[in-house]
């Protein structure tokens, strides 16, 4: 049963956290490992969950733990994605530039910060259901996105 | 939403859209640890009384002073000549755990070019076990040319790989050479989505190749063996080494400098942990007359096991498999059963050419405990901790190789491998 629901559950929700932990760690093939292992951890502590209807919560938090533990392990220089091909338009080189410097001071955040900014703004959570994921208060929800919605602007206004 | 709370939010969609929306790696899901009776009769959540916790506090305090205490007066009596380390080699990521069933990947250096036998060689193929396909390909950043060997530990995701290094240097009035430098180890990392991450690891030893006799990895992949031959003479200068990655530590035992018995210890190898202590290795005492019967000219081996905690620098020290010299020869190899310690030798032409197998033998008494493989496999790569399921090379009747899983009745069940598995396993060097 735990095997066949865990399957179920990473053949759903596999893109979607890929991709969160691609956001938070800028590596793919890291983010793959981070969560195959937030499922692996699941699958083991299956039968020791209270409430097995939140079991995505438990994963996304594994995976947010992964991705922290990824970054904490290595070194501090990041991996950016290709530019866009050279025959595209330069309104989608500027573009892509500004998304490379969004990111990069994104991954400059605090760890907290970082989290709370990808899990509102990629996954669409409400503050309640971050500070659940987290396992912080609603208000320290709002206070780190506040913090780092500051940092960002700081990067934003000055590239502007 | 702002604009700036916009843009941000495009960032990070943008970024997350770079996994493409067909994405799906394949789940392989761990073993579940056996349920314990306890597990099943318990009825809800159960806490631990209130005590528990600073009395266990307490406890692992005084166990932790009292062991440090123990070792520290333990190392010194026992390891005065070991190099001492206090922090893990560089490049060591921590300790491993295999599960029950048979490795996902293998690592085999290759290919095998023409005149290239015998030398380094270029790439690691990380292979998967079941689908026999190629996962990933590694091979050794410059200026190393390629790999000697490979030792895996016991969860399939971690190996060491020796590399070798040639200067090539010019002298004035003579034709450019080759200058052979000292061999460098790394670790490869695989992980359970075949991604692969190679770490030199800072060794404290300068062995050149053509000395290095062979390495072996832990099943925790915490300890590092390596036999190599010394400086000339080299009838007496065979040398094992081991290396504690964990705490950077290492040991050294070596032939003792008189006494014919050992002149022949100038080749020990086929390097076999057998658990996280206890080391077999095989080397060769004589040789064999031209008119043997049962296996005609050749080295003969013997086998032997070296406790690698117990104190002394010596390595006649280690213990004989009694009762298996004269079964060895050039053809003979081992693995091991790292749960029970068993050696698995196997033996081409014990009796006749078409006599065929692979011994479990007691390495207290030397007797065979049970022949596997059905008297067709030549080599045997892998073994489960009981030894009731092996992977194997067998022939088949009509001299094909098959790489398979044989179980302790003999069944064999064909795996699928690349060629130069079956083909070229003689020049090549494989690890589980």
């Amino acid at each position: 049963v735990a095997a066949e629901a865990v399957t179920w559950l990473y053949q759903a929700h596999v893109l979607s956290l890929t991709r969160l932990a691609h956001v938070m760690l800028g590596d793919r093939a890291a983010a793959e490992d981070v969560v195959h292992d937030a499922f692996c951890g699941l699958y083991l502590r299956w039968h020791h969950l209270a409430d097995t209807s939140k079991a995505l919560s438990y994963v996304r938090t594994s995976v947010l733990n992964g991705c922290r533990s990824a970054l904490r392990r290595r070194t501090p220089a990041g991996v950016d994605s290709e530019p866009p091909p050279a025959a595209s338009a330069e309104s989608a080189v500027m573009a892509w530039e500004e998304r490379q410097e969004i990111m990069r001071a994104l991954r400059q955040l605090p760890p907290r910060q970082r989290e709370v900014l990808v899990l509102r703004y990629y996954l669409d959570l409400p503050d309640a259901e971050i500070a659940t994921v987290m396992g912080i208060g609603a208000s320290s929800v709002r206070s780190a996105a506040r913090r780092a919605g500051q940092s960002l602007g700081r990067t934003i206004r000055g590239r502007s | 939403m702002t604009i700036q709370e916009e843009k941000i939010r495009t960032a990070i969609q943008e970024t997350a859209a770079e996994i493409p929306p067909d994405h799906s790696p394949p789940l392989r899901l761990p073993l579940r640890p056996r349920r314990t009776l306890g597990t099943l009769r318990r009825r809800g959540p159960k806490r631990w009384p209130g005590w528990v916790a600073p009395l266990a506090a307490a406890v692992t305090v005084t166990v932790v002073i009292a062991g440090t205490f123990a070792l520290t007066r333990e190392f010194a009596r026992t390891h005065v000549s070991a190099h001492h380390g206090t922090a893990p080699v560089g490049g060591w990521t921590g300790p491993v755990t295999g599960g029950a069933g048979p490795p996902a990947y293998y690592v085999f250096l290759g290919p095998v070019r023409p005149g290239s036998a015998g030398g380094p060689l270029p790439e690691a193929t990380i292979t998967s076990t079941l689908t026999g396909k190629p996962v990933a390909t590694v091979v050794p950043p410059r200026p190393y040319i390629g790999f000697d060997y490979v030792a895996a530990a016991g969860n399939s995701s971690t190996f060491v790989l020796a590399a070798q290094q040639q200067n090539q240097i010019r002298r004035a009035g003579q034709s450019p050479g080759v200058v052979a430098m000292p061999e460098k180890f790394f670790l490869l990392y695989v992980s359970p989505t075949g991604h692969t991450r190679l770490t030199p690891l800072s060794l404290p030893v300068r062995v050149y190749p053509g000395f290095l006799a062979g390495i072996a990895l832990s099943p925790s992949g915490s300890r590092l063996a390596l036999a190599s031959e010394g400086k000339p003479p080299w009838t007496h200068g065979s040398v094992l080494q081991v290396f504690n990655l964990a705490n950077g530590t290492s040991r050294r035992w070596a032939w003792p400098d008189v006494g014919s018995e050992w002149d022949w210890a100038s080749d020990v190898a086929n390097l076999a942990w057998m658990n996280e202590q206890t080391l077999a290795f095989q080397m060769p005492v004589g040789t064999r007359p031209a008119h043997s019967p049962e296996l005609g000219p050749g080295t003969v081996l013997q086998t032997r096991v070296l406790d690698t905690a117990a104190p002394g620098r010596n390595l006649a020290a280690s213990r004989r498999v009694p009762g298996r010299t004269s079964l060895g020869g050039g053809d003979t190899g081992m693995t091991v059963a790292p749960g029970v310690g068993l050696i698995m030798e196997f033996n081409r032409a014990r009796k006749a050419p078409a006599h065929r197998g692979i011994d479990e033998v007691s390495t207290a008494t030397g007797r065979t405990v049970r022949t596997l493989g059905g008297g067709k496999a030549i080599e045997a790569f892998w073994s489960n901790a009981t030894g009731t399921k092996l992977i194997v090379l067998e022939e088949n009747a009509a001299g094909k190789r098959e790489l398979g899983i044989v179980t302790a009745t003999g069944t064999f069940t064909p795996l699928p491998a690349p060629r130069a598995v079956t083909v070229d396993w003689q020049h090549l060097f494989i690890a589980w």
